[in-house]
């Protein structure tokens, strides 16, 4: 059985249909999720030089009750929090110790540790970045996506894997998230956008329509 | 049902604000989001 990260929803069902903002919807809701907000970016540039592929693998390393219940907002405000952890900036618990003193009952609070922040420094604004080689694939090439489980983490979608599609066009070339989200190096590759029959991806009975993904080379192997 | 340990986000948000502000680490009087985007 393939390990699944919570974040990995896409192309699973049962969530019920999709609801719209409305357009005089609040960005927040509630004054907390303004400051969550606030608190991560704050996280994701202080200890991770605005990783933003570490905050999207902490995303997928959150419990999944919790990933459910809390909310967009408290899903940020979690992530960072386990950030803070990984990076021993906090000490685990740090955050219930504190809980319990703003409830009245106040007890000992574990020691913050010395702080081990991931030697990281981007190689370029933003996440587009030039490569020398020429792209293994072309517009109209058939590829597949590769199955089985990846050795670490990943961002190509479990409901793709195995499954084969279409070259439709080669968008710029990119930091490649499956090692720069745990700091071992940018590894810029291209990136395909490739058009998948629903079909393919859900079988036969599926209502027929095209979806079309980006998916970096790594993730892709050629089909006939 | 509800979890009666469960931390609601909106006390969580605070201990963790609490937590890094007194550590120096972050001061949302003066965040400016544009820098962070």
């Amino acid at each position: 059985m393939i390990r699944r990260a919570v974040d990995d929803l896409g192309g699973t069902r049962g969530w019920g249909p999709v609801r719209p903002p409305a357009p005089d919807e609040p960005v927040f809701a509630e004054p907390w999720e303004g400051r969550a907000f606030a608190i991560t970016l704050l996280t994701i540039g202080r200890i991770s030089g605005r990783n933003v592929d570490a905050f999207r693998h902490a995303l997928g390393r959150l419990d999944p009750e919790a990933y459910h219940r809390d909310g967009y907002y408290g899903r940020w405000l979690n992530a960072a929090e386990l950030m803070l952890v990984d990076s021993a900036i906090l000490a685990p618990a740090a955050v219930d110790a504190r809980v319990r003193t703003l409830r009245g009952a106040p007890g000992p609070e574990p020691v913050a540790l010395e702080p081990a922040r991931p030697d990281h420094t981007p190689g370029g604004p933003g996440s587009l970045r030039a490569v020398a080689e020429a792209p293994a694939f072309t517009p109209g090439r058939r590829v597949r996506a590769r199955g089985g489980e990846p050795a670490g983490p990943t961002r190509l979608p479990t409901y793709v894997r195995g499954r084969s599609g279409i070259v439709e066009l080669v968008p710029p070339a990119a930091v490649f998230p499956d090692t720069n989200t745990v700091f071992v190096g940018e590894n810029p590759q291209h990136v395909y956008s490739v058009r998948f029959d629903s079909r393919e991806l859900w079988g036969a009975d599926a209502e027929p329509f095209d979806l079309t993904i980006e998916l970096y080379e790594s993730y892709l192997e050629p089909t006939g | 049902m509800s979890d009666p340990d469960r931390i609601p986000p909106a006390l969580r948000t605070e201990a963790l604000e609490q937590l890094l502000t007194e550590r120096g680490l972050i001061d949302l009087r003066v965040v400016d989001l544009h820098r962070h985007l």
